[in-house]
């Protein structure tokens, strides 16, 4: 009966979750056709002839009435057809993508596993001695490391470990594995900078409330000792609210991602975002803003279901 | 005299408690962040130089006479820090403040509404704008707006980015106040109101929207320091503030490529930018940890 | 061995906490496997004094600042946390009052019990253990329970489980901090049973804080009754609940509505004289009207998704000057229908009809809405927290009395002031009044309607004794002036009785039993009416 009523959560969150993909696509398709002003002209700029305007506005499929635009849309969608670039004739935007998502996940991957280990060793060593001076410490440390730009951290970093030391290469991409791997370490670290403290101040504030609830009392009234309560009941209790928090931060991780590319030059959805953005290339920018809010979409929905697997309160809960 | 005797566990006794105690790191936020704002008003007043007037050498490293030193064309970069300082301040605090006052009242009306329909469809709406990932649909708001002419006080670029950062913000506090709200809605004070024949806006002004507030505003001070850093990363997407007018972002921008030898043109107004975050995430941790 | 016959000894205990001394000279013994109940009011030190004898005084922060407390003769005012781990749990147990939160949420029953027992009982087999353990605390079926987390367990058997994991160390003392004070009545009675069970078994010794008199007489031989820090009375059980010396122990009593004549003004303590005095109600006129004010036919409410109606289809009516009493436990549908009858809530079957008129239309600005009002159970929750009184008041006669700006102000603070709100408390936020005071802002916030019928939602018991004998004494009294009709829901079958006329019982949305309180309650035609009342704890009257 739990399984039925599990399955029938489950369900419900990806029917939201469909709901909100299609509001997406909604806004995705608005956003060329509502802005003042003509796309065309927009990419060509003013000087250019009327033959070239005409054949983009055929590339671009802005010739046919609005509604059959948005059908022809939907229906390219299905078929995973994400249109044209209106710049480089010829490239698919599903192809571009495609060719550049890999590398933006590495560094997602990599951001993502160091902002959750350093996270939760800060959180925790704040909270296990809380208001005190290790706590202080590393609640400023926290606060101004989230402060500092993503880009500003990558820069410093290069100058530290690529110009000083010489360790790390300061950017680049070699193209297979395991000869990237260097190349991730520094792009990662400056990705965790916003995420881990986040993270950090999420496990803190979970493990300070743990600590207090009744719960730690009553186990240590039953002559538990304090490490075994911090490790068996402190942790799991404050780690939990995690897997959503990398589930909602999944934007904000592609945001830095892409940031992060621009500084160290990696190949990814970033760089082709730079790019589409410097030659205006419509397409390109509305797949890319369609695949992300899918990702993001997706992160959200991937937490919401597993966080009851973990949790075995919001089992039961309707 | 409830919460005066309950009891606080797990504080600390002493200095470092004092020291740490809400009300202190808020009031060292608030000097420092007063500070910053200070020095962005006063610089560019009393500095004998404009921000782009060429001052000195190029590269000259932080002395007396240029505190943060000189870029590549010799302009003063504490100058131009805190020029650029205005810039990125007024920008945040003017689309947080435009976000915080048209979410908040759509949320809290979502949320206290007894028609649901406009509930849903509102939230669909706030839900499709949240799903994306902020510096993307900022980029293509950008393109899309395109406008590349200064607007009155606004340098090239910035234009753009504000409209952008306002069709996108605003969904956060919708949805906050709407959460908010909708608690508040079934809460008893909120009840016994309804029940005393109260008029349903009185209720939601008085008795819903004071509520919404504090964690609201604790989460806009969050949100300009958001807002600071997304500005500040636009110019290295090829979008934000163009030069030659001093933004944070730009600044930076332009001091990437000697890092090795002029390392100042890009930490400096880096580290202002930090200590600005820092300072306003003081006061907002501290506006929330109050409420327990 | 000790050579002492007391397992415990507390000597001239002060204790300082947050800068207050909240624990004054307060000295008891608990004999060896005899029992000692500590029964006081809340800010009375009772749960602080349990917090000495645990070693939990310091998580709080607070101190010992004079006199002794030995186990054993073993010192625990200055036991290091090296010797607390040796005492707790293996010589002295905690039974804490909320026992869901006093449970790991997401770690298996089997695997809380298994941390206690492979620290306390080392040598043991740990699913035989626990399974013993279980079966001593009367749970069924112990093998399956192993696998099930805190929150699929109800109440009475959580408590259960608090007991079963004090008693793995197999303590010489258990500490039992209010062990049955968030139960209903009928599981309340068979923890409080097993509780004494243990103690025959097992022989040990048992400190048992409660704030109500009525149930320490089931559990233990001797009590101690406590107020504002300080030990005011202390003697065996009947001596104590049947003639007590102290003025504060005799106000405790006289404040119980099952001691008092029915529907007389409960007794209450001056604080500044000491003295018990009690209030003279006007003389109660009660016109009776034919047509009901609130008719309610065929009510009902199913919720969305649930299995069975929270209330079944069911009859009301009341007139003016009515008093019907709702009861019934945790579950039972009785607030839902008192939520139903203000029409804060719309049934899902029938309607309610006021004057005529059905809840369904009645806007915020038709006057019939202010002839019903209501009264919470939580009385902080039922009050904005950043508005004071006055203004909270001020806002409801601005509404309904036509007055404004200053004059509205003013009508707020003599309403208050009838309600016997203090002055400085008027423009107080509600986080600093107390829960009584809070009550009677509700109430003032409800008489501000001028309405006709007022449904309390279990309106005392959240409130210790004697603010609840002046909520009751106050809700009189405005029923005699105002010909108000009361509406009581209420699990406490003694204030029910106290206070109504008729009588509901409700179980699982269904009313079992209605008729005349008095009768309901000495000669119940149903089972389960039955069944409460002879669970509910009482004191005899003996004066």
């Amino acid at each position: 009966m739990t399984l039925r009523a599990g399955w029938g959560q489950a369900a419900g969150k990806v029917g939201q979750s469909l709901l909100t993909l299609a509001s997406v696509i909604v806004l995705v398709f608005l956003l060329v056709r509502l802005i003042p002003g003509d796309p065309v002209t927009t990419i060509l700029g003013s000087e250019t002839s009327a033959e070239a305007e005409a054949a983009l506005r055929t590339a671009l499929h802005l010739d046919v009435p609005p509604v059959q635009q948005f059908f022809d849309y939907i229906a390219g969608l299905l078929h995973g057809d994400l249109g044209q670039s209106a710049v480089q004739r010829g490239d698919s935007v599903s192809g571009i993508i495609a060719g550049a998502l890999p590398t933006t996940l590495s560094i997602v991957a990599v951001g993502m596993l160091l902002s959750t280990i350093a996270g939760i060793s800060l959180g925790l060593a704040a909270a296990l001695s809380p208001y005190k001076a290790i706590d202080l410490t590393v609640r400023t440390i926290v606060m101004l490391l989230y402060a500092t730009p993503t880009f500003l951290i990558g820069l410093l970093l290069t100058l530290v470990f690529s110009i000083q030391l010489g360790w790390l290469p300061a950017g680049g991409w070699a193209g297979s594995y395991p000869d990237n791997f260097p190349f991730l370490v520094l792009p990662g670290i400056a990705l965790s900078g916003h995420l881990g403290p986040i993270i950090a101040r999420t496990v803190r504030q979970a493990a300070i409330e743990s600590s207090q609830q009744l719960y730690m009392e009553a186990a240590l009234s039953r002559g538990l000792s304090k490490s075994a309560l911090n490790f068996r009941h402190i942790l799991p209790n404050s780690v939990l609210p995690i897997i959503t928090l990398l589930g909602i931060s999944f934007g904000s991780l592609l945001t830095g991602a892409i940031i992060v590319e621009a500084v160290f030059g990696l190949p990814g959805i970033g760089s082709e975002m730079t790019k589409a953005v410097a030659r205006r290339d419509y397409p390109v920018i509305q797949g890319i803003a369609l695949m992300s809010a899918c990702a993001v979409i997706v992160g959200n929905l991937l937490a919401e279901l597993i966080y009851p697997l973990v949790d075995p309160r919001a089992r039961s809960a309707s | 005299m409830t919460t005066a005797t309950l009891p606080r566990p797990f504080l600390a006794q002493g200095w470092l408690r004092a020291l740490v105690g809400t009300h202190v790191s808020r009031l060292v936020g608030i000097v420092m962040f007063g500070t910053i704002v200070a020095m962005c008003v006063l610089v560019p007043i009393l500095s004998p130089y404009s921000p782009n007037d060429f001052v000195n050498m190029p590269f000259m490293a932080p002395s007396w006479a240029h505190p943060f030193g000189t870029d590549s064309v010799g302009r003063d970069i504490f100058v131009r820090t805190f020029a650029g300082g205005s810039v990125d301040l007024i920008a945040a605090a003017f689309t947080t403040g435009f976000a915080v006052i048209v979410g908040t009242t759509l949320g809290t009306l979502a949320g206290a509404t007894k028609h649901r329909w406009a509930d849903t469809i509102l939230m669909r709406i706030v839900d499709a704008v949240i799903a994306f990932p902020l510096i993307i649909l900022l980029l293509a708001l950008v393109v899309a707006v395109g406008s590349d002419k200064p607007w009155g006080f606004a340098p090239a670029g910035l234009p753009a980015a504000l409209i952008a950062l306002m069709c996108v913000q605003w969904a956060v506090y919708a949805r906050l106040a709407r959460g908010q709200a909708l608690a508040l809605r079934n809460a008893d004070f909120v009840v016994a109101s309804r029940v005393a024949g109260l008029n349903p806006f009185s209720i939601v002004m008085r008795h819903i929207t004071p509520g919404v507030s504090r964690i609201t505003l604790a989460y806009a001070i969050g949100d300009v320091v958001l807002v600071v850093v997304i500005l500040a990363s636009l110019p290295f997407l090829g979008a934000g503030v163009q030069p030659p007018a001093p933004e944070w972002g730009s600044i930076m921008y332009e001091g990437r490529g000697f890092l090795r030898n002029a390392w100042w043109i890009t930490v400096m107004p880096g580290a202002v930018l930090a200590l600005t975050g820092l300072s306003l995430s003081f006061i907002a941790d501290s506006l929330l940890d109050n409420r327990r | 061995m000790s050579t002492s016959d007391n397992l415990v000894e507390v000597r001239n205990l002060g204790v300082l906490l947050a800068g207050r001394q909240v624990i004054r000279d307060v000295s008891f013994d608990i004999p060896r496997g005899g029992a000692l109940a500590l029964v006081g009011e809340s800010g009375s030190g009772k749960t602080v004094t349990a917090r000495v004898l645990t070693g939990l005084l310091s998580r709080i922060g607070g101190k010992v600042n004079s006199g002794t407390a030995t186990f054993d003769s073993q010192d625990l005012v200055n036991a290091n946390s090296r010797e607390w781990r040796k005492l707790r749990g293996r010589m002295v147990a905690l039974v804490p009052q909320a026992s869901l939160s006093s449970l790991d949420p997401v770690m298996r029953i089997g695997g809380q019990l298994a941390e206690t027992i492979s620290e306390l009982d080392p040598g043991a087999d740990i699913r035989l253990r626990s399974l013993e353990l279980l079966d001593q605390v009367r749970l069924p079926r112990p093998a399956a329970l192993l696998e099930n987390y805190p929150h699929e367990l109800s109440g009475g058997m959580r408590q259960r489980l608090m007991i079963a994991l004090a008693l793995a160390g197999r303590p010489e003392l258990i500490v039992a901090d209010e062990p049955t004070t968030a139960l209903d009545v009928t599981v309340q009675k068979d923890v409080l049973k097993l509780l004494g069970d243990l103690r025959k078994e097992t022989g040990m010794s048992l400190l048992m804080i409660a704030h109500d008199l009525a149930v320490v007489g089931m559990v233990s031989e001797s009590v101690a009754v406590m107020r504002g820090g300080e030990l005011v009375e202390k003697g065996a059980t009947d001596k104590v609940l049947g003639d007590p010396d102290h003025s504060y122990t005799k106000a405790l009593l006289a404040a119980r509505p099952e001691l008092a004549p029915v529907g007389t003004p409960l007794a209450v303590l001056d604080r500044e004289t000491g003295q018990l005095h009690r209030p003279e109600l006007p003389v109660l006129l009660r016109p009776r009207q034919p047509e009901p004010i609130i008719r309610a036919e065929g009510v009902g409410m199913t919720y969305h998704n649930a299995k069975a109606p929270a209330v079944h289809p069911l009859d009301i009516d009341i007139s003016a000057g009515a008093a019907i009493g709702i009861v019934g436990e945790s579950g039972s549908g009785k607030s839902t229908l008192g939520r139903i009858l203000v029409g804060a809530q719309l049934p899902t079957d029938g309607t309610v009809l006021v004057k005529g008129k059905s809840w369904q239309d009645v806007r915020a600005n038709d006057p019939l809405r202010g002839a019903v009002q209501m009264i919470f159970q939580d009385p902080y929750g039922a009050l904005t927290p950043w508005r004071t009184p006055r203004q909270i008041v001020a806002e409801v006669i601005a509404r309904w009395q036509g007055l404004h700006g200053r004059a509205t102000l003013e009508a707020a603070g003599d309403l208050l002031d009838d309600v016997g709100l203090p002055l400085q408390a008027m423009d107080r936020r509600p986080g600093g009044l107390s829960g009584g005071q809070c009550q009677r802002v509700g109430i003032a916030r409800a008489l501000a309607c001028q309405p006709q019928v007022l449904v309390a939602d279990e309106p005392t018991s959240s409130l210790d004794i004697s603010a609840q004998a002046q909520i009751l004494n106050l809700l009189m009294r405005l029923r005699a002036e105002r010909n108000l009709a009361l509406v009581i829901v209420s699990h406490d079958l003694a204030v029910i009785r106290h206070m109504t006329d008729e009588a509901l019982v409700m179980q699982h949305g269904q009313i079992v039993e209605r008729g005349p309180s008095s009768r309901i309650f000495s000669s119940p035609d149903n089972d389960y009416t039955r069944q409460l009342v002879s669970s509910t704890p009482t004191l005899r009257r003996t004066a």
